[in-house]
């Protein structure tokens, strides 16, 4: 039963992981770079939630109408500010470049807000509904709900709309792109415009299911890499699977192993995927 | 149609082409022959906009084109088959068409890929494919269609012979001299001057960066050309 629970709970929390690291696997597929500053713009996600919702008193629900273009606003700026400018130079030299980014978030967040622990309460909070014995969140479902719509969304827009195949083009030949009239530019935008946008999405929500400290960006960041690895560096699908399964790693190893080592699972499940399965998720599943 | 006066392009510092001069006539086809490093390549790129010239102009239909950007240029109509075919290998053969047509608003485009599948039966039978499962010949024969989707009026093709069996080539040559005959202006680059000269009227002859030879098929046939590829 106690197994049962903790891979209902890993199903739930896995859907919000996998849905913030959708986003970080959309950049690496166009811009062929992790996006370091993942995690540290989540954290500034939720702390503006928090912020405008003490400010102007609103339940943080309603905020994700300002949030989702506030942090695509963001992924505009970054794009143009910070990727594009050094695209032609070492690779490595954007990712210093984004993980310098994601220590000046994480500190302006420390002298802001203070290192005190802060939970966004909105109208769902403390409400409850047990499924096969296990009791959720409204706000833990609902999120998972939100995750899972924008999941398929983001996947069903991938394989049929205009945009999507744009991008799936850019993905697997740049050059051949551009010479068929594809603006590799105004792809890479709008990717890096919907990947930041998604953490404004799911930020209002998740404000109220994990505890927001300043520095944990660097933890979301680095579980968002585990998580596209796993899936298998790039396939959107892969990720989806690849959030779960972390989320399972998670939960389950909090429930069984003592102490502090539980939260080792989801990187032993990274040692084990690139161990056995080096192509990830996505070669299992036959997808790219 | 295409005027090049005096064009230099490379990348970074390093130069490539220098102060190239050539013109392709309207319905023309005109090969661009050379050894391999000639710089054919990055010729046909500074055309489309992919290679920055640092001197010289490129006009075409009495626009100056240089250095525009290449979304701009294949709006223009100016479309490249680019050297080793570069198709979309994760995309089925219909999403490397209907891509091929961006340009293209979505009605014209999607008659523009009826058309072609009546032209190229093979490609319609294909058409659910993963592009990246298809032939050598059938890769190659799908870069042209994603050109033709395009509905091109200069069409710039590179080595379309390369990595290909004789059989594939010479169904390859064929498409190319029906496009030739709807009255598609051609610049084709090709190492093969035999293949290229079948098909093309004139032709020039690119060595280290430079033109050094320019004329019609027959006058490139002769000796002169052996001495450039053996030098």
């Amino acid at each position: 039963m106690l197994l049962v629970s903790g891979i209902l709970q890993g199903i739930v929390s896995g859907m919000v992981i996998a849905f913030v690291s959708a986003g970080m696997t959309l950049i690496y597929r166009v811009s062929h770079i992790a996006n370091f500053a993942h995690g540290s713009l989540l954290a500034l996600a939720l702390y503006l939630t928090l912020d405008l919702s003490r400010r102007f008193s609103v339940d943080p629900l309603y905020l994700t109408v300002p949030m989702v273009p506030i942090m695509s606003i963001v992924g505009w700026t970054m794009y143009w500010g910070l990727v594009r400018p050094v695209r032609r130079r070492h690779h490595l030299l954007a990712v210093q470049l984004l993980l310098g980014l994601s220590f000046v978030v994480d500190s302006l967040l420390l002298m802001r807000y203070g290192a005190d622990l802060h939970l966004v309460r909105n109208t769902l909070s403390a409400r409850f509904v047990s499924i096969l014995g296990t009791g959720f969140g409204f706000n833990a479902l609902f999120a998972w709900v939100v995750a899972a719509l924008g999941l398929s969304a983001l996947v069903a827009a991938m394989q049929f709309t205009d945009w999507g195949r744009k991008f799936r083009a850019v993905a697997s030949d740049e050059l051949a792109a551009r010479l068929a009239g594809v603006s590799v530019e105004r792809v890479e935008t709008l990717c890096w415009m919907t990947s930041i946008a998604i953490l404004g999405l799911i930020a209002p929500v998740m404000g109220s299911i994990v505890t927001l400290t300043p520095d944990m960006g660097l933890h979301y960041t680095v579980l968002a890499l585990v998580t596209m690895i796993v899936g298998g560096m790039g396939s959107l699908v892969g990720t989806i699977w690849a959030g779960v399964l972390v989320g399972i790693a998670q939960s389950i190893g909090l429930l069984y192993l003592p102490g502090s080592y539980g939260a080792l699972l989801p990187y032993a499940l990274l040692v084990a995927v690139l161990i056995f399965f080096p192509g990830g998720i996505a070669s299992l599943i036959g997808r790219s | 149609m295409l005027e090049i006066k005096g064009l230099c392009a490379g990348y970074g510092k390093v130069s490539v082409i220098h102060e190239a001069t050539l013109h392709v006539a309207k319905g023309d086809c005109v090969a661009l022959l050379g050894p391999n490093n000639a710089g054919k390549t990055t010729l046909l790129r500074t055309i489309s906009g992919l290679v920055r010239a640092t001197a010289g102009r490129i006009v075409v239909d009495g626009d100056n084109i240089t250095n525009m950007r290449s979304s701009a240029i294949v709006a223009r109509g100016i479309i490249q088959i680019p050297e080793g075919r570069h198709i979309f290998g994760a995309l089925s053969v219909e999403e490397n068409l209907i891509i091929g047509g961006s340009r293209l608003k979505h009605g014209p485009r999607m008659k523009s890929l009826e058309k072609l599948y009546q032209r190229f039966p093979q490609l319609g039978e294909l058409r659910k494919r993963s592009a990246g499962t298809l032939s050598g010949g059938q890769q190659q024969m799908l870069a042209i269609g994603r050109a033709v989707m395009a509905e091109p009026i200069l069409l710039l093709i590179d080595e379309p012979s390369l990595g290909l069996s004789p059989v594939a080539i010479d169904e390859i040559f064929a498409i190319l001299q029906s496009l030739q005959r709807t009255g598609v202006t051609i610049l084709l680059s090709e190492q093969n001057a035999d293949l290229s000269l079948n098909l093309c009227s004139r032709g020039y002859v690119l060595s280290k960066g430079r033109i050094v030879m320019e004329g019609d098929g027959h006058t490139l046939r002769n000796a002169a050309l052996q001495d450039v590829y053996m030098a």
